[in-house]
């Protein structure tokens, strides 16, 4: 009986006192989440760049300026010095307090444009620049605008005009080329769903200036999954697979082993390439020179081995 | 609604060899039937016949399972994933893809995985020798929680290869593999016979386990053979062609609404309606944009969802009993 008399009168009062603390605690929060905008904008910088693509890394190698960086993505992987350096996320995912604490003047990545956390960093005030790589030629103005911004504009100028001239050097060597006389050539991005690039993509355009034909360059845009059969029918003489070791064999083994690929001409006369260096097609980065490099010997030994069959 | 029923087991075998032929005949890449079965088209006919041909069972196992599994809790929501199976597959599949494992090894690990999941969430469920049904519903949604976070942990390890594990996720008919095909086809005539010889068991389990009881049917085991048929029916399906949703789910309710709830005439007019359909939405993903594929899973939901919501509002009366 007593006891219940306590618990309808005290806990009244008491309970009334037990809500200051928490309200004490909201005002706070809400202060700190006033004032934190404020204060985190004012982080100074310690002058180094981070690096969260892959190319750009190796752009800024290429440039000379690779001592500079202080974090790069967790792909990055060329050249060798690059794997040494702290690794801070990727472009989707930037381990954004490493960035902080690393308090870079620039962050770079390629392609793609901004996302939530790189906003993010910019409100912080570390300056982000997203390098192009929609076309051959934007992918050098990107190594110009990245060379200017990481305090060498002479290195990124040098490093774009060699670029283009080596792409202007094999295109105008191929440009006579009738379109009957370029092997067609499938690109197999990945092979789950089959993917490949349109004809929008610096890819493409690297295929051509090596003098062969993007079978996929109409079916689709960007990087896509194409109409298995059409690919099927246009009956692509070579196939490029960007997988390496024994991922890319396996890989090339199971696309000739999928119904219907048989009698692919590719297929049947054994030509699924999968030891060029997938990193040279694929990275819109001053590499790519190889690339097609690569792929243009390739394809001289096709037209070779079907201006011998002509005869 | 008997004489309903045997117009529709009449007709949709028809039905089927239409859709499957033009699934044949017709595609992205416009043949004449001259072309298509000379040499030119060789190529493109043995691409397409091995996904129709999965696309048919894939549909047939769904929608069989799906009978399965609404038979058994009672409940109008479940489909062939309720019990712990997507999840199970999906992680084991994402395990595969990452090992860098081939079609045959992936398709083995989705198996287990399902198998695995549905029979953990089984031991789960079963209390003192009975399988109660609410019991049974949580523990597949929990574990099936579970395993989701442990699949989703593990892509994200391993971000690079998020796009196979997502394709897998969305469901893809594409067949890669001819064995694969064969492999699905004999899991779902297993499957589909087994639950066709025990449709009796079937309409009792339907009407409450006391019932069922009281007519003579033993329900404990009853619901352990639907339950190893159902899993077997998804497990198979899955393996092959990653999760594609809504037909398990839908498919029956569908065919119920047309010719009744005996599963004598349920178990192969689903069958049948289940093949139909994937075959018909494993043409529209091929050929419904231009040069390009779109997963299956979109289509299912696309096409399926308005048609089943119009019936649904046409029929309310009988569908809500």
């Amino acid at each position: 009986m007593n006891a219940d008399r306590v618990s309808t009168a005290k806990p009244a009062r008491l309970s009334r006192l037990a809500a200051v603390p928490a309200i004490l605690v909201a005002l706070a929060g809400l202060t700190a989440a006033v004032l934190a905008p404020t204060y985190f904008t004012r982080v100074r910088s310690m002058g180094g760049i981070v690096s969260l693509s892959p190319s750009t890394t190796e752009t800024l190698f290429a440039l000379g300026l690779g001592h500079r960086l202080v974090g790069v993505s967790t792909y990055c992987n060329y050249p060798p010095e690059a794997k040494a350096l702290p690794k801070m996320g990727d472009y989707g995912t930037p381990a954004v307090e490493s960035i902080l604490a690393a308090r870079p003047e620039l962050v770079v990545v390629s392609g793609r444009g901004m996302n939530r956390m790189l906003k993010g960093l910019e409100r912080a005030g570390i300056r982000v620049y997203c390098a192009p790589d929609d076309s051959i030629e934007n992918i050098a103005s990107g190594f110009e605008e990245l060379g200017r911004l990481a305090g060498d504009a002479g290195a990124g100028r040098r490093l774009a005009s060699e670029f283009r001239d080596r792409f202007a050097k094999e295109s105008a060597r191929t440009a006579a080329r009738a379109e009957s006389a370029r092997p067609l050539v499938f690109l197999e991005t990945w092979s789950a769903p089959l993917s490949t690039v349109g004809g929008d993509t610096f890819v493409d355009e690297l295929i051509r200036a090596a003098g062969g034909r993007n079978v996929a360059a109409d079916l689709g845009k960007g990087y896509f999954a194409p109409a298995v059969e059409s690919v099927i029918r246009r009956d692509p003489q070579a196939i490029v697979i960007t997988r390496m070791g024994d991922e890319g064999a396996a890989a090339a083994h199971a696309l000739a082993g999928r119904p219907g690929w048989a009698g692919v001409r590719a297929v049947r006369e054994g030509r699924i390439w999968a030891d060029i260096d997938p990193d040279w097609l694929l990275r819109p980065g001053p590499r790519l020179v190889r690339g097609l490099e690569a792929l243009r010997a390739r394809l001289d030994e096709v037209r070779a081995a079907n201006e011998g069959t002509a005869r | 609604m008997r004489r309903r029923a045997d117009l529709f087991l009449a007709l949709a075998p028809l039905g089927l060899l239409a859709v499957a032929a033009a699934g044949v005949m017709l595609g992205p890449e416009r043949l004449s039937p001259g072309e298509l079965f000379g040499e030119a088209g060789r190529n493109i006919l043995e691409n397409r016949v091995p996904r129709v041909l999965l696309a048919a069972a894939v549909g047939a196992s769904l929608s069989v399972a799906g009978v399965l599994f609404q038979a058994i809790l009672r409940n109008p929501l479940a489909d062939p994933y309720v019990l712990g199976a997507s999840s199970g597959a999906g992680l084991g599949a994402a395990l595969a893809i990452l090992a860098l494992l081939g079609t045959w090894a992936v398709a083995g690990a989705a198996f287990a995985g399902a198998m695995a999941a549905t029979f953990v969430v089984y031991r789960l469920a079963l209390v003192g020798g009975r399988i109660p049904r609410m019991t049974l519903l949580l523990s597949g949604v929990v574990v099936g929680y579970l395993l989701g976070g442990a699949l989703f942990f593990t892509v994200n390890l391993n971000r690079g290869r998020l796009n196979d594990v997502m394709w897998w996720l969305m469901g893809s008919l594409q067949a890669t593999e001819p064995g694969l095909v064969t492999a699905v086809w004999v899991c779902m005539v297993l499957g589909t016979a087994g639950a066709w010889l025990f449709s009796r068991d079937l309409d009792l389990l339907s009407l409450g386990e006391e019932q069922a009881e009281h007519l003579g049917l033993s329900p404990e085991r009853a619901k352990t053979v639907f339950f190893g048929l159902g899993s077997l029916l998804t497990g198979a399906a899955v393996a092959a062609s990653g999760l594609i949703g809504f037909v398990g789910l839908v498919v029956p309710h569908l065919v119920r609404l047309i010719i009744g709830p005996g599963h004598r005439r349920l178990v192969p007019c689903s069958a049948l309606a289940g093949a139909i359909f994937l075959v018909i939405v494993e043409f529209v993903s091929r050929t419904a944009l231009p040069g390009e594929e779109i997963p299956v899973g979109v289509v299912t939901a696309f096409a399926g969802g308005p048609f089943f919501l119009w019936l649904l509002r046409r029929q309310r009366k009988v569908f809500w009993g």
